[in-house]
């Protein structure tokens, strides 16, 4: 078998640090254990792929730029006017939706391994997020179960509001050190653990 | 990089038409897009030679290509005003017509 | 501790006034002619009094000591004294003055002997330059921070109070910044007991209180751009910030508002008039400042010297305090009321009098004043001169997205020129001088800004305070009467007088913007806050001009310094720019690689068991490939998923060669140009299936060719139905290569059939081992045997210690990137170094490759005759001729027996150590290319002072007709 590993391996051992005051106000940590798939239309498939998604992940696709679809074991992010990002517990389904989606239903592109989830939770988690992306955190711009794609150190990544203090963001895999040093040295004043969750939620 | 906030370049906001308003470094800006490209295969070397070399430089309303290539990476029209820098609306690329 | 000695001050002092508490009035000495200066204002428009704070690697240079909040521990300094401010031996200078004027620099230093300015360069600098920077690295923390709000009010004075009331009433969410550490703005200069400081406290309050109004003090509005996006400079320094902690000192603040308010006030102007710059004279409401808000006597015996009603009110509470004031004011004719409540306290009151000279050296010590129709001048004696000359509004943040101020008559001082969409003022800064007018101002701005944000809910204005409120008057300025003597400052940083300017305009340097260039007036660290509308006053009487015809100058951020620190942020050190990392990294810190930077990764340059460094491995890796087998990272490889119906048509177009005929299990070699038909990329596109292809771009432009595609897709080829995504990420890559590399593959992956049937050069095939989706890409770039390995990112480091290990029987070993590109080398392959989007198909030898039966991007320009002149520097490979000697990249390429003199006709793009060969070989473009093949030229390398000869031949120096490949 081969092993699969995180590229996060050796900075998840780190164990966190006090903030200013001596507190950790944060977790910080990777959350494992999903999938990721790629799916779009082209101009005559939007309904075959609307059919082929409903028929194997029990939804619609997703109207919204910016809400986030969750249904069941899956989330549904509509990242372009044509293009969807399905992230599932269950690997069967991204099987299943790379067989389904022939090219006249559309197309598919597994991503999983393209990036690392990082979940950033806690009372400093805005406040550390506003020193790492250019984008309005306040809760009427952002508000729970939305999501927006933006940039941190000039690398693309999808910032998802799961709660009022959680965040998520997908990061690209080759990227994934250098913001996680980013990100925790932004931490610093705050304090935080670092944490990894082998399944989500 | 952190955006140099007194930096003397300018801040454009950019309204994506999928993403909403973002910051100009969100985006690539991608030339004039009142130019239209010769159709593919066009054999006619002037075509080419005016749409890849000469260009208006005009004071005021001028439209360009900006590609959100942090955001949705959809190449965008944009409508900006040379002389004041004033953004106005944007569509993407990809939907025929004007904005 | 302020230079060595202990300092006492009082919480909510700034440096300046706990200086002045404790008898010190010299604050330095000026920027060119060393005059004694002292404290001219309470505020960020302060030109003298500049001082170095902290020490080492904090030291701060030319920091204003009037907004310097005192905080325990501030270290500080005096500066431009040489070799100190009391005992300044550079004052002598002051003796030569008169071989000082403006332009003097230049005029003297410059000529006639070229080089003098660097002769003398070093002491004009240290006798006359303002704070010294250090080299020491800066120990404290600067941060960068994003932030949103509705309306964004600058300034917490009254009329900043005001509008940030109004605008949060009608539901806006509000931010209020303000410089100082303290909300009040002139009010905090007011008496500290009485009815005004009452209701500055109820404004406050009843502002704070508001849920929706985000105070932050010791903010500073830097600079106003595009979008109502506007940088704020916060400043921590009175925390005493532990960098340890991760506290920050100062942090840069993008704020993006949909409204702006700009409540930035008005600043006091000096009066011009002989020796102006004597320590003890002060704008008049700087004294009040210190008197009212920091108790501070800043004199016993004061004259105040004013041309508007501004002034009174700094004289009538100095009165009050018990010191003695006559006020002397330009004017004949003063409002009676203003004249009879200053009589009332005891002033003195004289109209009609203009002052013309300061007297005293290191102190003020007396004025003379003329007055009015008559010729007696009369000698007053004084410890402490308080000047008005006017207010200006402070309108540089309203004009930093370019709208000029306009000249008003009626207040003598430019106010904004409007205000950009959702962009207003309130206040003093749109010339609203009296406080109720400015109130008013204030409440139809906020209101007004909220409604632009969509807010409207009803708010009623905020009441004024029960005081007197005079309307403002004033008279233009008096130039000062010629012949009074001394020199009478107009720009104080600058050391410009009146003088200055005169010259300036006798060579015609008028217009205001020459004006500045010509004498420094507006330059520095105050960008003549105090000096500019003096100088335009008097370069428009001089010119017999109107303010508005001799302009202003333009200003631009920032508005008052900003630290290189809170600019760069975070972004230092490792965090300068974000480093890629190949998701073998790990793997190759392990098996003790060397790492370089090539672009934003970090890649292996070469392995320890080669050899100690860079130069001795890799030759011992070039040989481990050209013998048996290596394994080497490609992950850096951009890669992007093309698939669709119109996947091959689109392929066909971007790529000079064909495309269209690829059949699944097939990879191919392509070239890319740009639209003028420079090459733009090379790679490989693999077809796996039939609409589905894989595409490889060069590890530098996988960013661009992405790019690119999504603009042709998106903008011009809108018909094609053609997905594009990157997988970079996706799927690492690893090359085997070497003669033994079917073998290696054979051993540790046997479930790949790598036999040469079914798998043949430029074969591509997907194979699954242990559920893990494995492709497989059979093509070179060393010239040997070699596979392309694909597998998921997460599972690049099992399979490439499977590889070694199953195979290390083999000698397979890793392999760094100066190995896989000097292989490269010798198979004559081109690289980045080659493809810098200057070079043609041609030039590079690939002419050959481009199909003539299609179109592809950048044909039609391709077939420029320029582009196909014989003459073209094109590709050629160049052998050593002397084994004592080696080439070098970036060498100069000139024919033998030709001067070495000009560009030559060529360079050396890339190098290497030929094992094969035994001698040094390169790639370079040379001008006619192979046409000149069998020649031998001289590479010269200036930087070294070599000249080493070569010998021009065929790229391909290694298995010309690819044998290697087909075994
Ligand atoms: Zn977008």
């Amino acid at each position: 078998m081969f092993e699969r590993r995180s590229p996060l391996a050796p900075q998840l051992a780190g164990g966190g640090r006090d903030g200013a005051d001596g507190r950790r106000s944060m977790r910080i940590g990777e959350a494992r254990g999903w999938h990721l798939i790629q799916i779009g239309a082209h101009r005559r498939s939007g309904a075959a792929l609307a059919a082929a998604v409903g028929r194997l992940c029990g939804c619609a696709l997703p109207s919204s730029p910016r809400i986030v679809t969750a249904c069941g074991a899956h989330r549904l992010y509509r990242i372009a006017a044509d293009q969807y990002w399905i992230v599932t517990h269950d690997a069967a389904v991204t099987a299943a939706l790379a067989r389904a989606i022939t090219p006249d239903v559309g197309a598919s592109t597994a991503l999983t391994h393209a990036r690392v989830r990082l979940v950033i939770e806690g009372a400093a988690a805005t406040a550390l997020l506003a020193r790492i992306v250019p984008i309005d955190l306040r809760s009427a711009a952002l508000p729970v179960g939305s999501f927006a794609q933006t940039g941190v150190q000039h690398a693309c990544v999808l910032l998802e509001r799961s709660d009022a203090q959680r965040y998520e963001l997908y990061v690209l895999r080759t990227y994934a050190v250098s913001t996680w040093e980013w990100i925790l040295d932004s931490a610093m004043p705050y304090g935080y653990d670092v944490h990894v969750a082998q399944t989500e939620q | 990089m952190a955006t140099g906030p007194t930096g003397n370049d300018g801040m454009l906001r950019i309204p994506c038409p999928h993403c909403g308003e973002r910051d100009y470094t969100e985006f690539r800006y991608g030339g004039d897009a009142s130019k239209i490209r010769p159709p593919h295969g066009t054999a006619d070397a002037r075509a080419w030679q005016e749409y890849v070399f000469l260009f208006d430089n005009p004071k005021g309303a001028h439209l360009e290509y900006w590609q959100h290539v942090l955001g949705c990476r959809q190449w965008l029209v944009l409508e900006r005003d040379t002389a004041t820098n004033a953004v106005g609306k944007a569509h993407l690329a990809r939907s025929q017509g004007s904005p | 501790m302020f230079e060595r000695k202990p300092l006492l001050g009082f919480a909510g002092d700034t440096l300046a006034s706990a200086l002045l508490a404790n008898g010190l009035t010299l604050a330095g000495r000026s920027f060119k002619y060393h005059r004694p200066r002292g404290f001219l204002a309470a505020g960020v428009e302060e030109p003298n009094a500049l001082f170095t704070l902290g020490e080492g690697g904090r030291t701060t240079p030319n920091v204003a000591a009037t907004t310097t909040e005192l905080y325990e521990g501030l270290v500080a300094r005096r500066q431009n004294a040489w070799p100190s401010v009391d005992f300044d031996l550079g004052a002598a200078i002051s003796l030569l003055a008169p071989l000082l004027p403006a332009g003097f620099y230049y005029k003297t230093f410059m000529g006639p002997r070229r080089g003098s300015w660097m002769w003398y360069e070093p002491f004009i600098r240290r006798a006359a330059g303002l704070g010294r920077a250090r080299h020491e690295r800066d120990p404290d923390r600067y941060e960068t921070r994003h932030a949103y709000t509705d309306v964004l009010v600058i300034g917490g004075g009254p009329a900043g109070l005001a509008a940030a009331r109004a605008a949060a009433a009608a539901g806006a969410a509000v931010a209020l910044v303000e410089q100082d550490s303290a909300l009040g703005g002139m009010l905090l200069a007011a008496p500290a007991t009485g009815a005004l400081e009452d209701w500055r406290t109820e404004l406050e309050r009843a502002v704070r209180a508001m849920p929706n109004v985000e105070v932050l003090l010791r903010t500073t509005a830097c600079g106003v751009y595009d979008g109502n996006t506007v940088a704020l400079l916060e400043r921590h320094d009175h925390e005493r910030p532990d960098a340890g902690l991760g506290k920050a000192r100062e942090v840069a603040v993008t704020m993006h508002a949909r409204a702006i308010i700009y409540a930035t006030g008005a600043a006091e102007r000096p009066l011009v008039f002989g020796d102006n710059d004597r320590p003890g004279i002060m704008l008049a409401s700087a004294a009040q400042a210190y008197l009212n808000r920091y108790a501070v006597d800043p004199g016993r015996r004061a004259l105040v010297a004013t041309n508007n009603d501004g002034a009174w009110r700094s004289a009538i509470d100095l009165a009050v305090a018990g010191i003695a004031v006559p006020i002397l004011d330009q004017r004949q004719h003063v409002e009676p009321a203003l004249q009879d409540a200053a009589r009332r306290v005891g002033i003195d009151v004289r109209t009609g009098a203009l002052v013309t000279r300061a007297q005293g050296r290191r102190a003020v010590t007396g004025a003379l004043v003329a007055h009015n129709g008559s010729a007696r001048v009369e000698h007053l004696a004084c410890d402490l001169l308080c000047m008005s000359g006017g207010w200006s509004p402070t309108v540089h943040l309203t004009s930093h997205t370019g709208r000029k101020p306009v000249y008003r008559d009626d207040i003598g001082a430019f106010v904004p020129g409007g205000y950009a969409p959702g962009q207003f003022g309130a206040g003093a800064v749109s010339g609203e001088f009296a406080l109720s007018a400015a109130l008013r101002s204030a409440a139809e701005a906020g209101r007004a800004a909220a409604h632009y944000c969509g807010h409207a809910d009803p708010i009623g204005p905020t009441p004024p305070p029960q005081v007197a409120d005079h309307p403002f008057t004033l008279e233009p300025p008096r130039a000062c009467p010629r012949g009074a003597g001394g020199k009478a400052f107009v720009d104080f940083q600058n050391d410009v007088t009146t003088r200055d300017l005169a010259l300036a305009h006798e060579e015609g340097y008028a217009a205001i913007e020459h004006l500045k260039r010509y004498t420094t007036l507006g330059m520095g660290t105050d960008q003549g806050k105090t000096s500019n509308l003096n100088a335009i006053h008097l370069m428009a009487a001089l010119r017999g001009v109107g303010i508005a015809e001799a302009g202003t100058t333009t200003f631009r951020p920032p508005y008052t310094p900003v630290s290189i620190g809170a600019l760069a942020g975070r972004s230092i050190g490792h965090h300068f720019r974000p480093i890629r990392r190949s998701p073998l990294h790990d793997c190759h810190i392990a098996n003790g690689a060397a790492m370089i930077d090539a672009g934003p990764w970090l890649r292996p340059w070469y392995y320890r068991w080669a050899g100690g460094d860079a130069a001795a491995a890799y030759v011992n890796e070039m040989r481990l490939v050209r013998s048996a087998v290596g394994l080497a990272d490609i992950s850096s490889l951009g890669k992007i998923d093309v698939q669709w119906p119109d996947a091959a048509e689109f392929l066909n177009r971007v790529y000079v060669n064909g495309f269209a005929s690829l059949p699944a299990g097939k990879a191919r070699y392509g070239v890319m140009l740009n639209d003028d038909a420079s090459v733009l990329d090379d790679g490989t596109t693999a077809r796996f299936g039939e609409y589905r292809y894989f595409m490889t771009t060069t590890t530098a432009q996988a960013a661009e060719v992405m790019s690119w595609l999504e603009f042709l897709l998106q903008t011009a080829w809108i018909d094609l139905d053609v997905q594009v995504v990157s997988v970079t990420d996706e799927w690492a890559g690893m090359s085997i290569a070497g003669p033994r590399a079917r073998a290696a593959l054979a051993l540790a992956l046997p479930e790949i059939d790598a036999a040469d049937a079914a798998l043949p050069h430029m074969g591509a095939r997907e194979f699954e081992v242990d559920g893990v989706p494995i492709r497989v890409l059979r093509l070179s770039f060393s010239g040997e045997l070699a596979y392309e390995l694909y597998v998921p990112a997460g599972y690049a480091i099992a399979l490439w210690e499977r590889l070694l290990e199953r195979a290390a029987a083999l000698g397979i070993r890793p392999y760094g990137l100066e190995a896989l590109a000097s292989l490269r080398i010798e198979k004559g392959h081109v690289a980045g170094l080659e493809l810098d989007h200057r070079n043609t198909l041609d030039d590079l030898g690939l002419g050959k490759m481009a199909a003539r039966d299609k179109a592809y991007v950048g044909r039609e320009l391709r077939a420029r005759a320029q582009l196909q002149a014989p003459g073209r520097w094109s590709l050629v490979g160049l052998e050593c001729l002397e084994p004592s000697a080696r080439l070098r990249g970036g060498a100069i390429l000139f024919a033998r027996g030709e001067a070495l003199a000009g560009h030559g006709r060529g360079y050396v793009t890339s190098v290497t150590w030929s094992t094969e060969l035994g001698k040094y070989i390169a790639l370079g473009l040379y001008q006619g290319g192979l046409r000149h093949a069998g020649e031998e030229i001289v590479c010269a390398y200036p930087l070294k002072n070599e000249q080493v000869r070569a010998r021009i031949v065929s790229p391909m120096f290694i298995d010309p007709n690819g044998e290697r490949l087909h075994v």
